[in-house]
């Protein structure tokens, strides 16, 4: 047996725990090692300071009062809770009751908050939108625009037409089965005759007359225009 | 609370934009949509050299009285090219013309029994309105030792 192994069982060989058997080995290793000998003197000592700590009588320890101090603190800590409950069901007694606001209430609340000068981006976003809408209103009073460009006609209108030519809309040039709304010519001159019925009593045409410098044809003499 | 109330002055201000955007009259005459929607329209284009000598073609039938009324000092009037084409409202058509210019007309719908159109050719813009079956002319660009006439009639339906 070596003496790793003897170590081992020196704490049962020390209580008296090992079989004889056992017990004759490692008192025959402990013969022949001093080292394993130190260690079992080692664990006597350890041993008798245990037993003597064990064995100290209890003293100087009064336990008399103990359950009454127990039993005494946990009355007052159940008088604090009671206390605190009662303060609180005193509380929620006396909060007012919260409604809910109506519509109305809510988008005057909104509206003054939106109006406020601490949010001046949403009231001027709201000024906005109302001028917005006031120009919309004074732009569809104005109507149509002869001076806008595109609708300001290029053409000669014949202020001495004869008696049942028609005329159209102010700006036009009518007879009674067609009207010019409006002409322009980006390049040249445009001028817009109107055909008037015959003696026969054809129907009346328009002619748009657009011509271009350097093209060799020219606007037609009023003379030629028929009536 | 603060992005609720800049949502609905956004909201109030598209609103506002919208009514002015109706309001506002229109400024392309082929961009106005005041015509209704409804039955497809037949254009007639007829192609016509106008010179000061000459007779007039015989194909142009009809067109010859008014011709020699309105264009008064041509004798010759020659139909070059002919095209009946059928538009429904806001449909366009294109055509080369033997001067060089380029034509395109668009239908723009009925009003008051009116067939409005609006035409571009060589330069000039107009709109004409005419009552089915009737004609009006575009006619001054030169071609040749004379000049281009157009004729347009236009139809409901086709």
């Amino acid at each position: 047996m070596n003496c790793n192994e003897v170590k081992e069982l020196l704490m049962p060989f020390h209580d008296g725990e090992l079989d004889p058997a056992t017990a004759a080995e490692v008192e025959k290793s402990l013969a022949s090692c001093e080292s394993c000998q130190s260690e079992l003197a080692e664990l006597g000592r350890i041993g008798l300071f245990a037993n003597a700590a064990f064995a100290m009588p209890v003293e100087g320890v009064d336990l008399a009062g103990v359950y009454d101090g127990v039993m005494a603190r946990i009355a007052a800590e159940d008088a604090v809770e009671a206390t605190s409950n009662a303060i609180e069901g005193v509380r929620l007694q006396r909060a007012p009751v919260v409604t809910e606001p109506s519509l109305w209430e809510r988008v005057r609340a909104w509206l003054g908050e939106a109006i406020r000068f601490e949010r001046p981006v949403a009231g001027m976003a709201l000024a906005g939108a109302a001028l917005a809408v006031i120009a919309g209103v004074w732009i569809a009073s104005q109507g149509p625009s002869a001076d806008a460009p595109g609708n300001a006609p290029a053409i000669a209108q014949d202020t001495a037409a004869p008696a049942g030519v028609r005329r159209g809309r102010e700006g036009e040039v009518a007879v009674r089965d067609a009207v010019v709304e409006n002409t322009i010519a980006d390049v040249g001159e445009v001028k817009v005759i109107e055909l008037g019925a015959d003696d026969a009593g054809d129907s009346q045409a328009l002619v748009l007359w657009h011509v271009v410098d350097g093209e060799g044809v020219q606007l037609p003499e009023p003379a030629n225009n028929v009536h | 609370m603060f992005r609720r109330t800049i949502l609905t002055s956004l909201l109030l201000g598209l609103l506002a934009l919208g009514a002015t955007a109706q309001a506002r009259p229109g400024e392309s005459a082929v961009a106005t949509a005041s015509a209704s929607d409804g039955a497809p329209a037949t254009v007639d284009v007829v192609v016509i050299h106008a010179t000061n000598k000459g007779e007039v073609d015989k194909r142009l039938g009809s067109l010859e009285k008014t011709l020699l009324r309105a264009f008064k000092g041509y004798l010759g009037f020659t139909l070059l090219s002919e095209e009946k084409v059928k538009l429904a409202s806001e449909q366009a058509h294109h055509m080369a013309l033997p001067n060089g210019t380029e034509l395109d007309f668009k239908y723009l719908g009925e009003e008051d029994g009116f067939l409005r159109l609006h035409l571009e050719v060589g330069g000039l813009k107009s709109t004409v309105r005419v009552k089915s079956g009737s004609t009006f002319f575009q006619a001054g660009r030169g071609y040749k030792d004379g000049m281009i006439v157009l004729a347009f009639q236009a139809k409901t339906g086709g």
